[in-house]
């Protein structure tokens, strides 16, 4: 099995240097906000882990395609090395989400839009799995996975705007009545480049990580294939 | 072998559209058919939609004041889970009985066999639709018998139908083919159930035009979307 | 004047928010490097069983020539 390419231990250098960049920037960086105080800063980090679980998300519905399209394996081991990342950040998202809502709003839970829809996203992944883990023709599996990970993904943004619709119709008592704002407070100059640089910072830590589980993924089906050989030998 | 599909192959060529019709007619004819004699699916179907409003009448103190609030959500959660019932029936005899094997055979596009199939589950679900809506009316002196609510139905049912055959065409190979229909398909078909109960709550309520005029909106662009997506999966499913 | 009340202070949330972050990340680096471990353990032993073979004192050749 090929040892680590140098590219990716450069990108592990990288991703880690901007991580502790970020953290720079979250904690001593940015102000700290005059309303809601310390935990708004768990907004940088929480808003950067729901676009991480979107793009995972979307990554596989197109590398879904792509495998249908090609049948190259190597398609749709990216796929799933993108939903176990993207279920991972997701489920940061809402807790984090969960968290930051406390204080601000004295509930554990607010049916805002996008909360809600991160937790759909969530429950659609673990689903996926499920899906993959009740077949057993490899191929089939494959091929399912492909075309429940497209029709999930084209499903979330008209559910979000199901609920948002949803929501101007009942806005609910707690929090602004504009349901569109998520937890609403001004952003300062500062604190919108903490904001950009996390997300970037977040892609990258995607990329990173989504480049060591397809590696782990190709090194699971060689040792597979050397177990064959050996027992069938 | 329904007759449609054992006319010479030529003559189907000649006129391929009346040729698909006629496949998608001949699905749903055998499907109609089988289910005239055995009546297993509508009679499930029915008795649990029955019970399901049973049990949300003491779930949900079903009073003459909550009722206006309430019933568009009772009817749209007993059409969602009376329908997974449908959707895996369906699908698990046609792969049981070999039929799909059969079907596949057959000289015409798969596609067909969706929408034949798709056609079939859409007609059983209006028909629980068409005795459920009067028990309900009948049980709590709710009038239920509006055109836009029958138009709300009916969107509502083809975008359930839709998504439910093709996430059941491929629930049904699995092992797990019965706990996995409804995990796959409730939160791809959750904008479905919102729009419905949304729609048919503000029929009820006499709420303004705009706002139902949305929800049926977001209904008809489901509908198209999803149609249009099952159009194009659906070969990679039945493909072997 | 206008009197500007204090921030609220919700220190303790935001640890909490940090620690759940940090620590489900956490979580996940290490259950890829123990994954990847267990694979190259994996290999190694493959390695070893296919250098015995090859030695020909391996059980899988004697199975071999003892049919």
């Amino acid at each position: 099995m090929d040892p680590m390419p140098r590219a990716l231990k450069t990108l592990n250098w990288l991703t880690a240097a901007l991580f502790v960049a970020a953290l720079y920037m979250v904690f001593l960086y940015a102000p700290r906000e005059a309303v809601m105080g310390d935990v708004q800063r768990v907004f940088y980090f929480h808003v950067s882990a729901g676009w991480v679980g979107a793009v995972a998300f979307l990554v596989t519905a197109i590398s879904g395609a792509v495998f249908l399209a090609r049948r190259d394996p190597k398609w749709d081991r990216l796929a799933v090395a993108s939903v176990e990342i993207g279920m991972v950040f997701a489920f940061i998202n809402i807790v984090s989400g969960s968290i930051w809502a406390r204080p601000v709003w004295n509930t554990w839970w607010t049916w805002d839009p996008r909360l809600v829809t991160a937790t759909i996203m969530e429950l659609i992944y673990l689903a996926y799995l499920m899906l993959r883990q009740g077949i057993e023709d490899p191929d089939r599996r494959a091929r399912f996975g492909s075309v429940y990970g497209i029709v999930a993904f084209i499903s979330v943004p008209i559910t979000f705007l199901s609920i948002r619709f949803f929501r101007t119709i009942h806005p609910v008592v707690i929090g602004s009545g504009d349901p569109t704002a998520e937890g609403a407070f001004d952003m300062t100059p500062r604190m919108l480049q903490a904001f950009m640089f996390s997300l970037l910072t977040f892609t990258l830590i995607y990329a990173t990580l989504l480049w060591h589980r397809v590696r782990l993924a190709r090194m699971t089906e060689h040792v597979e294939e050397r177990r064959m050989q050996l027992t069938s030998a | 072998m329904p007759e449609a599909l054992a006319t010479p192959y030529s003559a189907r060529r000649d006129r391929p559209v009346a040729g698909y019709l006629r496949a998608i007619a001949a699905i749903v004819r055998k499907d109609l058919a089988a289910e005239l004699r055995s009546r297993e699916l509508l009679g499930a179907m029915l008795v649990f939609s029955l019970l399901l409003i049973l049990i949300f009448n003491f779930a949900l103190e079903l009073d003459a004041r909550t009722r206006q609030t309430v019933t568009a959500g009772v009817l749209w959660s007993t059409f969602a889970f009376a329908g997974t019932l449908g959707l895996n029936r369906s699908m698990a005899l046609e792969v049981d009985r070999g039929c799909l094997d059969g079907l596949l055979l057959a000289p015409v596009d798969r596609s067909a066999l969706f929408f034949g199939k798709a056609l079939g589950n859409l007609v059983f679900m209006l028909l629980v639709a068409a005795i459920i809506l009067p028990a309900y009316s009948a049980l709590y002196n709710v009038n239920l018998f509006l055109p836009g609510l029958m138009g709300v139905v009916l969107l509502g049912s083809i975008g359930y139908v839709v998504v439910g055959t093709l996430l059941s065409s491929m629930a049904v190979q699995a092992r797990t083919r019965d706990i996995l229909l409804p995990l796959l398909l409730f939160p791809v078909v959750l904008p479905v159930v919102i729009a419905a109960v949304k729609a048919t709550s503000g029929l009820l309520q006499a709420a303004p035009p705009e706002e139902i005029q949305g929800w049926i909106n977001l209904l008809i662009a489901y509908d198209v979307i999803f149609t249009a997506v099952a159009f194009m999966t659906f070969d990679y499913i039945v493909e072997e | 004047m206008i009197l500007q009340e204090a921030p609220a202070d919700t220190f303790n949330y935001m640890v909490l928010g940090f620690a759940v972050i940090l620590g489900t990340m956490g979580l996940h680096v290490v259950s890829l490097l123990a994954r990847f471990r267990n694979l190259r353990r994996d290999l190694e032993v493959l390695d070893e069983v296919q250098a015995g073979e090859a030695a020909g004192t391996g059980s899988a050749s004697r199975m071999r020539t003892s049919r």
